[in-house]
């Protein structure tokens, strides 16, 4: 996404895949090993500020948007 | 040749490009006058530049004898070696800033708030962006989450693209200038509470800056103090008395 692609070193390996669970649309998002610290920063606070924004969107029905970085772990 | 006032040195050069149409990489700027802020109000000196256009030579520049408006003492202006360093990594961060504002303008529209920005940039260490759009309660978000994490975003985006210690404002509609105002009378109401009940009294959290207010409007109350708890998104001030 536009968010996270300018912040890493090799935007094109940055992916969403979504997925719907009973309570959630779950965005997984991947990149590239040694850019998953520039996404999540010094204690987190990348990865707070992007989930504020992300939560911040506006979603129709009653699902809540929940945003996972995948560590590859 | 003309010369150009501003009160930082930015916006003198900033006046200057606009009158004369030029483009900073075709010009050629020579800084008269570093702004000084004086004494009380007193002394005072806008920053002074001049700007020509770069394809005129500039043998005799160099020699130009200064005219001073208040007839202080002027600083030697040496023509290349100070001023060439200082100006390119300006002019990297101006470029940069451009390019976050792209940036800003793309996460806006994912975000489905079409808003026209407008960046000013008045020293080499803030950048000031006032996005003007219809839908600024989503832009700022409940309690400002949105715009404050905007903000953050906005310097994280400047520190991976190598400009540090900047300090960027995300504003619209002047809301930062209202919350300054909804805050003072925040810290007047807590300092009058603290005082009669000689409790401490913790407040919401609120971002760095905003925090950084509160500290310094309490400072004028003899008998109370102020310190932050807590960790960054949820860190507070509370005010207590000494």
């Amino acid at each position: 996404m536009t968010i996270v692609k300018p912040l890493v070193k090799f935007p094109d390996e940055v992916n969403i895949r979504h997925r719907e669970s009973p309570e959630f649309h779950e965005f997984i998002l991947s990149t590239n090993p040694k850019d998953v610290g520039r996404v999540i920063g010094k204690h987190g606070r990348v990865a707070q500020t992007v989930r504020a924004l992300v939560y911040s969107v506006h979603v129709q029905d009653d699902k809540r948007v929940k945003l996972i970085i995948n560590d590859g772990k | 040749m003309p010369k150009y006032k501003g009160d930082t040195l930015a916006a003198a050069i900033e006046n200057g490009l606009t009158a004369l149409q030029l483009d900073r990489k075709n010009a050629q700027i020579k800084i008269l006058q570093q702004p000084q802020p004086g004494f009380w109000g007193l002394f005072k000196k806008p920053a002074q530049v001049e700007i020509k256009r770069q394809a005129v030579s500039n043998a005799q520049q160099a020699t130009l004898p200064e005219q001073q408006p208040e007839g202080e003492a002027a600083q030697p202006v040496t023509q290349r070696p100070a001023a060439t360093r200082p100006q390119t990594r300006f002019d990297k961060n101006y470029a940069v800033v451009h390019d976050l504002a792209t940036y800003l303008q793309n996460v806006l529209d994912q975000l489905g708030i079409t808003a026209t920005l407008k960046v000013a940039m008045p020293t080499s260490k803030y950048v000031y962006i006032d996005c003007q759009t219809d839908k600024e309660g989503l832009l700022i978000g409940k309690h400002g989450r949105t715009i404050n994490a905007l903000q953050q975003l906005c310097e994280f985006y400047l520190n991976n693209h190598g400009v540090n210690y900047v300090e960027v404002t995300v504003d619209t509609a002047d809301y930062r200038a209202r919350r300054r105002v909804i805050l003072s009378d925040l810290v007047r109401k807590t300092a009058r509470d603290v005082q009669m009940s000689g409790q401490p009294v913790h407040l919401d959290a609120m971002p760095a800056a905003e925090r950084k207010q509160v500290h310094s409007e309490i400072e004028v109350y003899d008998d109370l103090m102020t310190y932050s708890i807590g960790n960054d998104p949820n860190r507070e001030v509370v005010v207590a008395p000494r």
